[in-house]
């Protein structure tokens, strides 16, 4: 299969994951949100969305003989395949029924980006991104991004409304989702190392990498250490929600960091 | 030991003012490894304290670990808000009292700062307590642990997560002064063995390098895709040098060195008659993988872990 077959792949897996993430959230439903138990039929469809896609993945491969990772279109493939995969890990891990919605929506995204764009099929990746380390890298940022963001709209609303009991489901949220950040920048420094050299080399982003995961970090041993004053909890969620904003494109406005290999497209 | 760090604060701050930023060599080894045994020392002793006074260990209090974080966080917001030399550097004879202060304190170069070391010290202090604490207390667990019971999960969560961690920093930051890090330009004329380090600098390698090959793989569009560069090694001027591919991204390790393609002369592209290698020496570097590895499992595992306890709480 190659480029003109993508259309139809790309309708199928999208309807699969639709699909998916409709039965999640009407089990959901159904179970009143009390057992959280997890949809078979979701799990299928989602199963079926990630089979579609991998065959088209590895028969591209054959086609090119030579592994789909050199061109933007081509990455734009296995972002969509791992939003799926990780959408379908936290959710059977999890049970968060709006997990499916994210990642078929993310995966979605990413696909229609190739349908409407075909130019980037042949725009070649630079040769430091042409690397393994860049679709787990990236994937496992983007998903923790999701994650993290729900636990900053928990926060934000019992802030505003203490009456809320949402205390439980942020913490999940935050361990699940500082579990992917912390890979993310985990795979960024092996990554680093193998391209230039260093694990970590103090580029604006990858301090304010470092800023959001440290006030993370500072959240869990506040809620560890069995912290009482709710409201600096919160605040604290709200700051490091700022801060990942500012890591993932704040950055670009930031004038101290326009000479960061990280700040794209200026 | 609350006194001991006030102290080392305050006189990171007085070194900080008087002698300006840290000279990197004064860390090399065996400063490094004295710093780490003091470190260690010091964990140790803050024990022995707590056990001999059957007072709680001022090292693994909660307080202590809260300050911790907050310490490295407001480093890191300095090191965020502040634009760095590497990037920046403020117009001389700059009037603005705000930008003078934060020059004074070495906010602009704050990783080579007194008072960036003083924090990641004390950071590192605190996490080889906390550490050693829950080590100790596990090895009693594991003393009553009878034979088939299963492994407790969140332990071995908190251990690869903890001391992977302490071990990633510890090496990033002890190892740094140890690093040689130089930039080499190699031709087709013959093999050499000098490369430069900054500032002015040169470094002799303990091997010989030379061209024999440079070539550009490019798309149809005229993109580049991949650029190599086949290399003459040799360990002595004398001896018979061997030929190695060496592609960008792709480094080679040559005793000791990693040695990567850098840059060529972009103007003549394929043409080009030499490379710029970059080669670098990390004494520190399996320490530092190890604690990478040890974070990701922890990272995994926290993640699958928390999981079934959120399972089991539903249940």
């Amino acid at each position: 299969m190659n480029w003109n077959h993508f259309g139809i792949v790309a309708l199928v897996s999208a309807v699969c994951w639709i699909l998916a993430a409709l039965f999640a959230l009407l089990k959901a439903k159904n179970q009143a949100l009390q057992s959280e138990a997890i949809s078979r039929k979701a799990l299928l469809c989602s199963v079926a969305g990630i089979v579609i896609i991998s065959v088209y993945i590895i028969s591209f491969w054959q086609y090119l003989e030579r592994p789909p990772l050199k061109t933007i279109g081509e990455t734009r493939l296995w972002y969509a395949l791992f939003m799926g995969v990780a959408g379908l890990i936290t959710y059977v891990l999890w049970r968060f029924p709006w997990i499916l919605s994210f990642s078929a929506l993310m995966s979605i995204v990413f696909m229609m980006v190739n349908l409407f764009k075909p130019e980037i099929h042949n725009q070649v990746l630079m040769p430091a991104l042409q690397s393994p380390w860049f679709i787990p890298h990236v994937t496992v940022y983007i998903f923790s991004y999701a994650l993290l963001g729900c636990s900053f709209l928990l926060a934000l609303a019992a802030l505003f409304k203490p009456a809320l009991n949402v205390d439980r489901a942020i913490w999940h949220l935050v361990i699940a989702g500082i579990s992917c950040f912390s890979l993310g920048m985990l795979f960024g420094a092996l990554w680093a190392k193998e391209a230039w050299g260093n694990y970590w080399s103090w580029d604006p982003k990858e301090t304010w990498a470092a800023i959001t995961w440290i006030v993370y970090i500072l959240y869990i041993h506040l809620i560890r250490f069995r912290y009482r004053n709710k409201k600096i909890v919160y605040l604290v969620l709200i700051f490091a929600f700022v801060a990942l904003q500012m890591c993932w494109y704040g950055l670009n406005y930031l004038p101290a960091a326009q000479q960061s290999i990280h700040v794209y497209g200026s | 030991m609350k006194w001991l760090f006030s102290i080392l604060g305050i006189l990171s701050l007085i070194l900080q003012l008087i002698t300006g930023s840290v000279p990197l060599h004064l860390f090399a080894f065996p400063t490094n490894l004295l710093a780490l045994l003091l470190l260690l020392y010091l964990v140790w002793m803050d024990h022995r304290f707590s056990l001999r006074k059957e007072k709680p260990s001022v090292l693994t209090s909660s307080s202590a670990s809260i300050l911790a974080i907050t310490g490295l966080l407001l480093g890191m917001l300095v090191l965020g808000l502040f634009p760095q030399a590497e990037f920046w550097s403020p117009a001389p004879n700059e009037d603005n009292l705000f930008i003078q202060i934060a020059y004074c304190l070495g906010f602009y170069s704050f990783t080579s700062s007194w008072i960036f070391v003083f924090i990641l010290l004390h950071f590192l202090t605190v996490l080889a307590a906390v550490i050693y604490r829950r080590g100790l207390s596990l090895l009693q667990k594991l003393k009553h642990t009878q034979k088939g019971q299963r492994v407790n999960w969140t332990d071995l969560s908190f251990a690869l997560n903890h001391l992977g961690l302490w071990i990633a920093v510890m090496a990033g930051f002890l190892g740094s002064s140890d690093e040689i890090r130089c930039k080499m330009i190699i031709d087709r004329q013959g093999l050499i063995n000098v490369a430069y380090k900054k500032p002015n600098g040169q470094h002799s390698l303990p091997f010989y390098l030379g061209l024999k090959d440079f070539e550009i793989q490019y798309h149809p569009s005229g993109q580049i895709i991949d650029y190599r560069a086949v290399l003459w090694m040799a360990e002595s001027k004398e001896s018979f040098p061997a030929a190695a591919t060496l592609r960008v991204n792709h480094p080679l390790r040559y005793k000791a060195y990693d040695i990567y393609l850098s840059t060529y002369d972009v103007e003549k592209g394929e043409d080009s008659e030499f490379v710029v290698l970059l080669l670098i020496r990390q004494a520190w570097k399996k320490l530092m993988y190890s604690g990478i590895i040890m974070m990701v499992l922890g990272a995994l595992l926290l993640f699958i872990t928390s999981a079934r306890d959120l399972k089991q709480k539903q249940s």
